[in-house]
């Protein structure tokens, strides 16, 4: 009787415990699982709308950069690039307090044709991520293990000039593909090299560090959306590199993205700092449109009302290592680079030869001609670096080829709208200098938006 | 070659001697059987794996816990409680943590070896969280595991246990997975 009562006071006890246990209702392992964070990746200046893929030709000045030297050919030549890959290794947010979370530890590839492209037409590709916890993030820093674009080829050199050797290949996501790697490229930029800290620490790309414009504020269980927007549609240029194959000279040509903002001069293979970017973010649901009616062939922009609109374009005047001289800047010391040290082969000691005796009859022109102290330089460079770092892309754009347009998700608040002219095929490969958009009186007006609204400034 | 031939064969010969010598003892223990009868208290410790839809969430960790056992009047037949803390991270944002408190029914496999083999069902609570969500609840869980023990003595038994535990989350609204983990460990127990 005893053991039996001893037994019955066990189960009483299983039967109290588990009476304490009241389950929830909520799925939380599926929870795990689903996110309400998108993050959209697109090629594109625009927001929605993008001009199309309008390649103005190979042999065009506005594809062909100026630090191109090797331009003839008897036999094969370049050729149009028709894709852009990119393999990006994890992502991850920056809160305000300077904690990173590794919110996408996915590997990703995006490979798109710059025609009939999600990326190039505006909706854009999602790629994988989880949530985050609520709160706000400033940062966006994004991995780029390889960027490819394809069109890349190499020549040789005869007794009757260059010619066409072979297309370069490359390798993206394991498989073998005709491109080349720019990224390798797109690390520094010419002024990095400048500095003991960008020549050795600064690295433009692993990670991408990108500024949220406005914060992303996370409410669990909120759809938004983070717009990572990169300038490459109708921005892509032509390279070229140097190199030897056992000795023998070779010239190879390359699309990357246009050096409209920082140039790249003959000789340089540093081409970072020219990959624009803008990330914004906006909760679905909570947006209006801007529409109305301009002049065919515009680019019509939001910016928040009251910003200077010369934030988001550069002087025409802009001159590397200078500055902008409508700005006052009047010291040139954008001096050459020393040419890099030669390998193991005859041709390249005598190259190199006569690379130093150019590179000293620059330096020589520059100092003390106009560049007369390290005060100077260091004044030129920093009065260029003020104006190229300022550049900015707009948060909302659209580009409009008979003239209606609308700017689709638009967070609520109000924003000031500019139009400039901007035809695709002559425009290609550059952006917007001061004065394109008119000025801030010239502007088209200054809107209110409202979630669910349609406004027209 | 040959003499490693030879130095081979006297090895095997060794340790075929050194089995059959050890066999006698393997057999001869029947009396302690009744210690392992006693109500019985423990602890584990070892890797705990999410599996199914519940691996791609997160990763691989340590855990452990506690248990308590109690005999029935069937000598094959114990129950317990039995409760462990197990907490998951990723390589990104994912984060749970896992309290399961449930009983069991423990039932000793009738072989005369010194090594016992026990099979052990159960049910209760999953106190879960997670991250990044930030949200607990309680889950409703089952359980089915293998254990298998050796006396080091009168009171202390030394062992190796595996458990499935199963989270039941399927019937809520919006479910779509239930969670799986795998429990395996090294346990030390008492009997008192």
């Amino acid at each position: 009787m005893m053991m039996r009562a001893k037994y019955l006071l066990w189960l009483l006890l299983f039967a109290a415990c588990a009476s304490l246990v009241s389950c929830g209702d909520t799925p939380l392992l599926t929870e795990l699982e689903s996110n309400s964070l998108y993050v959209v990746f697109k090629g594109t200046y625009e927001s929605n709308g993008p001009a199309d893929w309008k390649f103005p030709g190979v042999t065009s000045t506005l594809v062909r950069d100026d630090s191109v030297q090797v331009t003839s050919f008897f036999s094969g030549s370049d050729t149009a690039p028709t894709w852009f890959g990119m393999d990006i290794a994890e992502m991850r947010l920056v809160d305000t307090r300077g904690n990173s979370y590794k919110f996408s530890d996915y590997r990703q590839g995006i490979a798109a044709p710059f025609s009939n492209s999600p990326f190039f037409d505006g909706s854009g590709l999602v790629l994988q991520n989880d949530d985050v916890s609520s709160g706000t993030y400033v940062y966006l820093m994004v991995y780029m293990r390889r960027m490819v674009v394809d069109g890349a080829r190499k020549f040789y050199q005869d007794g009757d000039g260059y010619k066409y050797l072979q297309d370069m290949t490359t390798t993206f996501f394991e498989n073998t593909l005709g491109g080349l790697n720019i990224s390798d490229y797109m690390v520094h930029s010419h002024d990095d090299t400048l500095t003991y800290a960008g020549a050795y620490y600064t690295n433009r790309i692993f990670p991408m560090l990108l500024p949220i414009t406005g914060g992303l504020t996370v409410q669990q269980g909120t759809p938004q959306v983070l717009e990572v927007r990169m300038v490459l549609n109708n921005f892509m240029k032509l390279y070229e590199y140097e190199t030897y194959d056992s000795g023998a000279f070779r010239v190879v040509h390359f699309y990357a993205p246009s050096d409209w903002l920082r140039d790249v001069q003959t000789d340089e293979t540093t081409l970072g700092g020219n990959l624009h970017t803008v990330v914004r973010a906006y909760t679905v649901g909570y947006t209006g449109t801007i529409s109305g009616t301009v002049a065919a062939n515009s680019m019509v922009i939001a910016v928040p009302a009251g910003s200077s609109i010369e934030s988001y374009t550069i002087p025409s005047d802009l001159v590397r290592g200078q500055g902008s001289p409508s700005l006052g800047h009047s010291v040139n010391c954008n001096l050459p680079a020393l040419p890099s040290t030669p390998g193991y082969y005859m041709d390249q000691y005598l190259e190199y030869y006569l690379r130093h005796e150019t590179y000293l009859e620059r330096w020589n022109v520059l100092v003390p001609g106009t560049c007369t102290d390290f005060d100077q330089y260091q004044t030129s460079w920093n009065n260029y670096l003020s104006v190229v770092n300022d550049f900015q892309v707009p948060q909302l754009a659209t580009y409009t080829a008979t003239g209606p347009y609308t700017i689709e998700n638009v967070p609520a608040g109000t924003y000031d709208v500019y139009r400039a002219a901007y035809t695709p095929a002559t425009h290609y490969g550059t952006l917007f200098t001061d004065g394109d958009f008119g000025t801030y009186a010239t502007r088209l007006g200054t809107v209110v938006v409202t979630p669910g609204s349609n406004v027209s400034p | 070659m040959k003499a490693f031939k030879t130095r081979f064969i006297i090895s095997i010969l060794f340790v075929c001697v050194f089995l059959l010598a050890s066999s006698r003892e393997l057999f001869a223990v029947r009396d302690r059987t009744e210690y392992f009868t006693r109500p019985q208290i423990g602890a584990w410790f070892g890797p705990i794996t999410p599996v199914g839809p519940t691996g791609d969430l997160v990763q691989t960790a340590l855990g452990g816990g506690i248990f308590f056992r109690y005999n029935t009047p069937y000598d094959l037949l114990k129950i317990g409680l039995d409760t462990s803390y197990q907490h998951f991270t990723s390589s990104g944002v994912n984060e749970l943590t896992m309290v399961p408190v449930y009983g069991n029914m423990i039932f000793l496999l009738p072989l005369d070896l010194p090594l016992r083999f026990q099979f052990k069902a159960g049910a209760g609570g999953c106190w879960l969280y997670v991250k990044p969500d930030k949200l607990s609840q309680w889950d409703i869980m089952f359980m089915a595991g293998f254990e298998l023990s050796f006396p080091a003595g009168r009171i202390v038994n030394i062992g190796l246990r595996i458990d499935y535990i199963f989270l039941y989350e399927s019937y809520m609204q919006g479910a779509r997975n239930n969670g799986h983990v795998i429990n395996a460990g090294i346990m030390l127990y008492f009997n008192i």
